[in-house]
């Protein structure tokens, strides 16, 4: 049999039979099974995985949408202790986002139904698999996206559940919460953050796929959710939405990318003064967050307190560099054939590539990324990913991409300067028009320019900063 | 009035929304969310915006369902709707 997670398996079975949380609900709103049927439920989808092939010790690549059916895979893979890899859907065919160390993928869609297990995943063997797996137990994510060319970040199950743990203990889930996920289950932020923490005490979970204010406001009224986890994407799309103040909610928590003064005073002010920032990162997990109960002030302007047993540090004078030192932190980065590239030693600090400052009475404030990445849509962007997927575009030289002051929805603006290949001529809007399909959408540049030269500094390296200059006049 | 109303709904969505679509492809019928239009929860945010300012109406939270924003169509009804209804709360 396959070496179980004593701690996902024992908390399944007690909410199992538990008169207190026997009867909440998992939910995507098609589909709704209970504590009560999962137990069976996950027999059942680990004996669909054993049935198609898939033995003890293979690492599994899984694309999962927020659906119960999705959940029900991810809960049987922490149980039963299986190293998986949450990967994104595939945007093009060049992309292949499953490592070469995945004997097996698995995809779970949206809206399929959670039962017979057998029929709502699709297994495919994957024929570019090196032989290699990884250790049981593991939890791998992707570090960028579906960008291509991302390390694959490494988590041990236990540390997930010692890091769903720290949110428990924080946001006060229990088991009356009502927890309403927009956010993807496939990632660190949905799944570690809040997902976990709300199956460890047996909450209501309400899964959304691919939210839209139309889609939660509907879901909002029929779950009547008491926790929520949201980006500043999905607070600036909810504001459109309320026209009356939100009291049902005990905290909302929103996390990914830094959220403006004002839009988190709009949106507290509509959720009634409960919604807190939160710090944290794929490597680390959930990293520091102000509590419930503290001030506007605090929860507006800083990261809180970190949470139980982590510790935060500034580099070098302030503003500078955050470290953090976390006790369920990654175990280290691997490399498309599961070799390692970096093995995170015990008590060693991790460097965020994210400045901040200490605030007056301790509280740490973090002003933004120390280097050429971007954060967009909660998606962390390195802006030279873009140009590599650009430049395969035709009868194109060389992009550079470069970061505009001022934000838009999506978060960060930034501009495409396209240098023609020799006597070619390029069409501006051709060329954004092709990245809507070559592209995820959180990376495709706000504007596209064509550009004979590029400024050039002293070195021979391309000016940014004056890119940076010309892109703040166009969107003047 | 629908028709007219449909009309410029489409021109709206063809030009002024950043989904990459022509207006032969924006129909009166075509799904706006999931596999019609495709449209992403910006851009729905964005046609609640620009449809608001376009004809001078608010929508309620009661008009901000899944129904409303079916199709083109459907929502020019509603737009229709909610002209009436303030037509008449002014006279």
């Amino acid at each position: 049999m396959w070496c179980r997670n004593v701690n996902v398996s024992q908390i399944l079975v007690n909410w199992s039979i538990d008169p207190a949380t026997q009867d909440n609900v998992l939910t995507d709103s098609t589909f709704t099974v209970s504590y009560s049927e999962l137990p069976s439920l996950l027999d059942e989808t680990a004996r669909a995985l054993a049935e198609q092939g898939v033995l003890p010790g293979d690492c599994l690549a899984v694309e999962c949408a927020n659906s119960v059916a999705g959940a029900l895979l991810l809960l049987t893979l922490m149980r039963d202790g299986v190293s998986f890899v949450l990967v994104p859907p595939a945007i093009n065919a060049d992309i292949k986002p499953v490592p070469l160390f995945c004997r097996f993928s698995v995809a779970v869609g949206a809206g399929v139904a959670p039962r017979p297990a057998a029929s709502f995943m699709t297994v495919t063997r994957q024929e570019g698999w090196n032989g290699r797996s990884v250790p049981p137990g593991k939890l791998l994510l992707r570090t960028s996206g579906s960008m291509g060319a991302s390390k694959i970040v490494v988590h041990d199950h236990a540390h997930l559940m010692g890091n769903a743990a720290n949110c428990v203990r924080k946001y006060g889930f229990r088991a009356e919460s009502r927890c309403a996920v927009p956010v993807p289950i496939a990632h660190m932020y949905g799944f570690g953050a809040e997902f976990l923490p709300a199956i460890q005490v047996g909450a209501s979970i309400d899964l959304q796929d691919k939210t839209n204010v139309l889609k939660y406001l509907d879901r909002e009224k029929k779950f009547n959710p008491t926790i929520a986890f949201v980006t500043p994407a999905i607070c600036e799309m909810l504001m459109k939405g309320y026209k009356s103040v939100r009291t049902n909610y005990e905290v909302i928590v929103t996390s990914g990318q830094r959220i403006s003064e004002e839009l988190f005073t709009a949106f507290d002010r509509m959720i009634d003064g409960k919604l807190i920032n939160q710090y944290g990162s794929t490597e680390m997990g959930a990293t520091s967050a102000c509590d419930p109960g503290d001030s506007f002030d605090l929860r507006c302007h800083t990261i809180g307190k970190p949470m139980h047993g982590v510790q935060l540090r500034i580099a070098d004078g302030e503003p500078g560099e955050l470290g953090v030192l976390h006790p369920h932190g990654y175990d280290g980065y691997l490399d498309e054939t599961g070799a390692w590239i970096l093995q995170a030693e015990p008590g060693s600090w991790y460097r965020t590539g994210d400045l901040a400052r200490t605030e007056v009475g301790g509280a740490i404030s973090v002003l933004g990324r120390a280097g050429s990445s971007i954060n967009r849509d909660g998606y962390l962007i390195l802006l030279e990913d873009i140009e590599r997927l650009m430049e395969r575009l035709p009868d194109i030289a060389q992009v550079v991409v470069a970061v505009a002051p001022g934000s838009t929805a999506r978060g960060e603006r930034i501009g495409a300067f396209c240098v023609p290949k020799e006597g070619a001529v390029l069409d501006a809007q051709e060329i954004r028009a092709r990245c809507f399909d070559l592209l995820p959408r959180h990376a495709l540049p706000d504007t596209v320019q064509v550009a004979e030269t590029l400024p050039l500094l002293a070195s021979g390296k391309v000016d940014r900063r004056a890119l940076a200059a010309e892109l703040a006049l166009t969107v003047q | 009035m629908i028709d007219d109303t449909i009309e410029q709904l489409r021109r709206l969505v063809a030009e002024r929304l950043d989904i990459n679509r022509t207006l032969e492809e924006i129909t009166a019928d075509a799904p706006l969310l999931g596999d019609g239009l495709g449209l992403d929860s910006l851009a729905i945010v964005e046609l609640i915006s620009l449809t608001e300012e376009c004809f001078d109406v608010e929508f309620g939270e009661d008009e901000l369902n899944m129904d409303s924003f079916a199709s083109l169509k459907a929502l020019a009804s509603v737009v229709v709707a909610l002209r009436h209804r303030e037509e008449l709360a002014i006279a």
